[in-house]
């Protein structure tokens, strides 16, 4: 790891005007990992770096034959309408997250990207007890998970 | 004032970070085989784009 990659040069500054998603793509504009996924096959969990990484050649090499998102999570400025999670407010992916999947944390995670979050502008610290679990690309998803990622799965009415 | 989950992953620790990752990440696809002969990736819980 160089010592760039690892002070975290490169990556985009704090107190972004567009929200954050953080379940990206490491190909947006802006990406970077804010975290690794780790713990077991029944518990995964992801682990929140102590900073910023740029998405690099070097960064995207330590997921070696698997895609990069099934152990990093990046964070990239939210795609708005061109993502099928947006519906023109909010996103509907952050609702069922809360929706649909237990907490996971009793406390937030040290995230680096809480300030800039969507989902903690939208749903609070009910999405950060709840985003540990969170994997962008996984085999074998828990059902809440399969769920909340599927677009066609509706967001249940507030009550 | 809240409190704050010890989930951290210092950066000299990042490349044994994703090389366990990466083992998680294999384990889950070798799973998913045993359960189906045409294992494929689950829905994207994240960004996916709109189809043209």
């Amino acid at each position: 790891m160089s010592n760039a990659v690892a002070n975290g040069q490169g990556t985009p500054p704090r107190g972004a005007a567009v929200p954050f998603c953080p379940s990206a793509q490491p190909t947006q504009d802006g990406a970077f990992a804010f975290g690794v996924v780790g713990g077991t096959l029944e518990e995964r969990r992801v682990g929140y770096l102590e900073g910023r990484v740029p998405v690099t050649d070097e960064l995207l090499a330590l997921a070696g034959p698997v895609k990069p998102t099934q152990v990093f999570r990046f964070g990239a400025p939210c795609a708005g309408g061109a993502c099928t999670h947006f519906d023109g407010h909010d996103c509907k992916l952050a609702t069922k997250l809360v929706q649909l999947m237990p907490t996971v944390s009793k406390n937030l995670p040290a995230c680096q990207l809480r300030p800039d979050c969507r989902w903690w502008k939208q749903q609070g610290k009910a999405a950060c007890m709840r985003c540990p679990q969170v994997m962008t690309d996984c085999y074998t998803p828990s059902e809440g998970q399969r769920l909340a990622a599927n677009p066609d799965t509706p967001v249940l009415a507030r009550v | 004032m809240y409190q704050y989950s010890p989930n951290i992953v210092s950066m000299d620790g990042l490349a044994d970070a994703a090389a366990a990752g990466v083992e998680l990440a294999l384990q889950d696809q070798q799973q998913a085989s045993f359960s189906s002969a045409e294992a494929s990736i689950g829905p994207t819980m994240g960004m996916y784009p709109v189809e043209p």
